[in-house]
């Protein structure tokens, strides 16, 4: 390692960046030659005084507001994301919704509708006979009125005197 | 093109009901004598054990007969035996059933006058008589209306 090797590589090892191995030949090298010792404290100092320079301009810096800035615009993404995570979920939230109510009607409209062991015989009472009759207006002398309730035949019997078969 | 649609609509709607009007209705009464003894018809065997819970009586024989076109708001009569006779008149249809009038007359004597609304195709009775009890039997008209 030579000093023309050490001003080459000189920047490198100030900013760590060289191998191992070329950065222990340039220690060496440095280590018992005062020009190039001289050379690297100089540079080691420029170094230290711009990182210093830095770091105080980076104190400088009001950051204050930018993380509650940030910390605001993120909460507006991720409430974004929400509505939009909620409104992907309408329709299989109204269609469970709708299929909920829907049986709910189904149910209370079987409930209302079921028939109860009193209603049945009314049920079947006003079913269409075959031969239901209604009379809306009967006159005679001596009549009585019968109907066989299976199929709703209804007779009107007259009594008349001597109304046998054959007079 | 659908002008002639519609009047050929209208016209299918048109004849059938015009068709109902004009032919009113078919009524069949026949006469049965009702005894406590004796054979019963065939034909009655159907409806044998319907007459005997209604009437009482046991024998049931079809004496006379009669089926009839009956146009509506038209009185028919038909002659029942024992010299009466049996006035009909249909007025209409409601709710699948025929309304009509029924007179069952003796001379100009009603026995029976009654407004009645039978189902269509339904059969309804009526007696002359005394009920169950009798050995020399009674008469049991029997009426059926069929709207066309």
């Amino acid at each position: 390692m030579t000093c023309a090797d050490v001003e080459r590589l000189v920047d490198a090892f100030a900013d760590a960046e060289l191998p191992a191995p070329t950065m222990l030949a340039v220690a060496r090298h440095a280590a018992g030659c005062s020009t190039c010792d001289d050379s690297m404290r100089r540079l080691q100092a420029l170094h230290e005084s711009v990182a210093h320079a830095v770091r105080a301009e980076a104190d400088a810096l009001d950051l204050s507001r930018v993380w509650p800035a940030v910390s605001a615009a993120a909460d507006r993404v991720d409430a974004r994301r929400s509505w939009t995570r909620r409104a992907r979920a309408v329709p299989a939230a109204a269609a469970g919704a709708l299929a909920i109510a829907a049986t709910a009607v189904l149910w209370l409209q079987s409930v209302r509708v079921a028939p109860t062991p009193e209603t049945t015989p009314t049920l079947v009472a006003s079913r269409a006979l075959p031969n239901q009759a209604f009379i809306d207006r009967l006159t005679g002398k001596d009549l009585r009125l019968r109907r066989e309730p299976r199929s709703g035949t209804t007779i009107i019997w007259v009594n008349a005197t001597g109304a046998g078969f054959a007079r | 093109m659908r002008r002639a649609t519609v009047a050929l609509g209208l016209l299918g709607v048109a004849l059938p009901i015009a068709a109902a009007v004009a032919l009113g209705m078919e009524v069949q009464v026949v006469s049965v004598r009702a005894a406590e003894r004796g054979p019963s018809d065939v034909e009655l065997q159907p409806v044998r054990a319907r007459l005997r819970r209604l009437v009482g009586y046991r024998s049931f024989r079809v004496v006379q007969q009669e089926r009839r076109q009956c146009s509506w708001r038209n009185p028919a009569e038909f002659t029942i035996p024992g010299g009466r006779s049996l006035r009909v008149m249909p007025k209409g249809m409601q709710d699948e059933a025929v309304v009509m009038q029924v007179r069952l007359l003796d001379g100009r004597r009603r026995l029976i006058d009654t407004d009645v609304r039978l189902r269509n195709r339904g059969t309804m009775l009526l007696g002359v008589g005394p009920q169950a009890g009798r050995t020399d039997g009674v008469l049991i008209i029997m009426l059926k209306a069929e709207a066309q």
